[in-house]
């Protein structure tokens, strides 16, 4: 393969690689315009914005929106919110789950099988399907309005992708690894810390990556669950509220939106680097 | 220093996988030797305290050690397989049991991290990572990892198996005399005779969960006891023929050959001949002649082994030496010299003679 990519072999292999690079290019350009817009609205004073031709970018950049978002009435309250519950629903998910699959791949116990099954069923189950019993369990218990049961809910919706995909990750260390620790007198549990858990960290990062975007973006159970207490609601919430707040000032809602954008493509791409660099050193070869 | 295995049972799943053991292991090594699923990674793994013997006892230097969990033991395993820590360099790899040893003192870990690894051949790979090493580099450090602390008990289960030819015979040439004099019990498994003779150590022959033979391996290549231990022991395998018994003569696939030490009229035989005894040449008076066909001829470069297909749709295997080439399909005569048969009795499958002039122990 590394032989037919040389540039300038073969004309039938050029004019192929040309088309297929055009085509991601073209893809691309999709996936990221709309970002694009809403990163370019952002720095458009409101005149920009609102003329008949629009710019492609900005031509007199500012930064009053973005003052006009965070000077806005609870920003930092939600920001706060969405950080909390985020955090506490993915430390507590790569916790439970770590021990999980410790237990699925590397244990042999009664109920294994159904207890696998059971987790990709939950991970089947579409998650708007859980809103109403996840209100009345709120209710019930009175947990409405409380960033607890938000925390709770997330941490629940990503704990079986966590768990399979944490299983898949163990289970392709060697269990003769472990052993060779424990030959060497290590405990168990420092086995485990000392060789197995580095093993694991592009499948940590990997998983937190997809709790964290799961638990930012969610819009629908904070909706439903948060329905009193203004103080408590987190960004998608607040942000689908922005004519509300903003009335129609495009600007501040696109500033808005980068906000609340940019921890999840900060988080996304310190991760994935590490998540690449963890593949390669962690590779268990023979 | 001495391992005793005092009647050690496993099963798993139902399955008897070892089926008692009684051996005791010298200081110095030893080599296992037996075919897939003989048993020998298990029995290594018991002798460890990796694996709880269904029943049984193991003994290291006079102490019961069976309830010992195998971090509290003074053990050290190579696998098959490369198993190193693929998140540590290979120093860092080296040190580990060092490291974890209480006993053995911090400032001379470099020291003796450096010597190992210079005595496996690879004391300019230290600050790799398993994944960045060949694989006779990565049993290398497996090895040096195993060397690095003294211990009472090495396991070295099938080290080479992996590897390809040539850095097998490197590895091979390298560990030799190694563990001669060491003061630990070293035991090595091995499915491949030209290690078990090449090591020239005491031999353990394993098959099916039970100790076959044990003894001096050139010895039981020369004359071996029965015929699972030839088996074992033969590489190419053994050609086996069937064969009666009838008034001190042999009969086999319509030649026959007197045997004057074998007795019992009617009695049934397999006859073991290994593939270099075979020829297609006349090789001198007496000889036992098979009408053949060829079917195919493997050229390794320093040996052909042509297959023979005899009358009775029976293969045999002929070792012969250079470079030959042959048509399939044509006829051809294998020759055996009745020196180089072995007799065995086809219900026990215990050697009757070596040859079909001797007279064997059980005849």
């Amino acid at each position: 393969m590394r032989t037919r990519t040389r540039p300038g072999r073969r004309p039938a292999v050029r004019a192929g690689r040309i088309a297929l690079n055009t085509a991601a290019a073209a893809v691309l350009a999709v996936m990221i315009f709309p970002v694009y817009w809403m990163f370019a609205t952002a720095f458009k004073p409101a005149a920009e914005i609102q003329s008949e031709t629009p710019s492609l970018w900005p031509a007199h950049p500012t930064l009053e929106h973005f003052a006009a978002a965070v000077g806005a009435d609870g920003f930092w309250t939600f920001w706060r919110n969405s950080l909390a519950v985020t955090a506490a629903a993915v430390l507590l998910a790569l916790a439970v789950s770590l021990l999980s699959a410790f237990a699925v791949a590397r244990m042999r116990w009664r109920g294994r099988g159904p207890f696998i099954v059971m987790v990709f069923a939950a991970q089947m189950a579409p998650w708007e399907a859980l809103l109403v019993p996840m209100f009345i369990i709120a209710r019930d218990t009175e947990l409405l309005d409380s960033l607890a049961m938000l925390t709770g809910v997330y941490f629940m919706i990503t704990l079986p992708f966590t768990i399979v995909t944490l299983r898949g990750f163990l289970a392709a260390v060697p269990a003769e690894v472990e052993e060779a620790a424990l030959v060497d007198g290590c405990t168990r549990l420092a086995a485990f810390r000392r060789v197995v858990f580095p093993l694991l960290a592009p499948g940590l990062m990997a998983t937190s990556l997809f709790g964290f975007i799961t638990a930012w973006n969610e819009f629908a159970f904070v909706n439903v669950l948060i329905i009193k207490d203004q103080g408590k609601r987190t960004l998608p919430v607040w942000l689908s509220s922005f004519r509300d707040v903003f009335g129609t000032d495009w600007g501040a809602t696109m500033a808005a939106a980068t906000l609340f954008a940019l921890p999840v493509l900060v988080v996304f791409l310190f991760l994935q680097r590490r998540v690449g660099a963890g593949m390669i050193a962690g590779a268990v070869k023979g | 220093m001495t391992l005793i295995l005092d009647g050690v049972r496993v099963r798993q799943r139902g399955e008897p996988w070892l089926d008692g053991i009684d051996l005791e292991f010298p200081s110095g090594m030893t080599t296992l030797i037996g075919p897939l699923a003989a048993g020998k990674t298990t029995l290594m793994r018991v002798a460890a305290g990796l694996l709880p013997p269904t029943a049984g006892r193991v003994v290291v230097n006079g102490k019961d050690v069976t309830p010992v969990s195998v971090r509290k033991r003074s053990v050290a395993f190579v696998y098959q397989q490369f198993i190193n820590y693929p998140s540590l360099t290979v120093y860092e790899n080296i040190a580990s049991p060092l490291r974890l040893a209480r006993s053995f003192p911090k400032e001379d870990v470099d020291r003796r991290v450096r010597e190992v690894a210079e005595l496996m051949g690879i004391g300019d790979l230290l600050g790799r990572r398993p994944a960045e090493l060949s694989g006779g580099q990565q049993q290398r450090t497996a090895i040096a990892r195993a060397l690095a602390r003294p211990v009472d008990v090495l396991l070295l289960d099938e080290p080479l198996a992996n590897l390809d030819y040539k850095l097998r015979e490197q590895l091979r040439a390298d560990l030799k005399g190694m563990f001669a004099g060491s003061p630990g019990v070293v035991l090595y498994s091995t499915a491949d005779p030209a290690e078990a003779l090449t090591f020239a150590a005491p031999t353990v022959v394993l098959g099916e969960g039970r100790v076959r033979h044990a003894g001096d391996a050139a010895d039981m290549y020369d004359r071996p006891p029965t015929l699972a231990v030839a088996a074992t022991l033969s590489d190419p395998p053994l050609n086996l023929l069937p064969g009666v018994v009838r008034d001190g003569r042999i009969e086999c696939l319509g030649v026959s050959f007197p045997a004057p030490g074998v007795q019992g009229s009617g009695r049934r035989v397999v006859l073991g001949v290994r593939p270099h005894q075979v020829s297609i040449e006349r090789t001198g008076p007496g000889g036992l002649e098979f009408p053949a066909e060829i079917r195919l001829a493997e050229v390794t470069g320093s040996t052909t082994f042509l297959h023979l297909l005899l009358p009775d749709r029976r293969h045999l295997v002929a070792q012969l030496p250079g470079t030959r080439l042959f048509t399939p399909g044509e006829p051809a005569v294998a020759h055996v010299d009745p020196a180089h048969v072995f007799v065995f009795d086809e219900a026990g499958g215990n050697l009757l003679a070596t040859s079909a002039a001797e007279v064997g122990p059980h005849g």
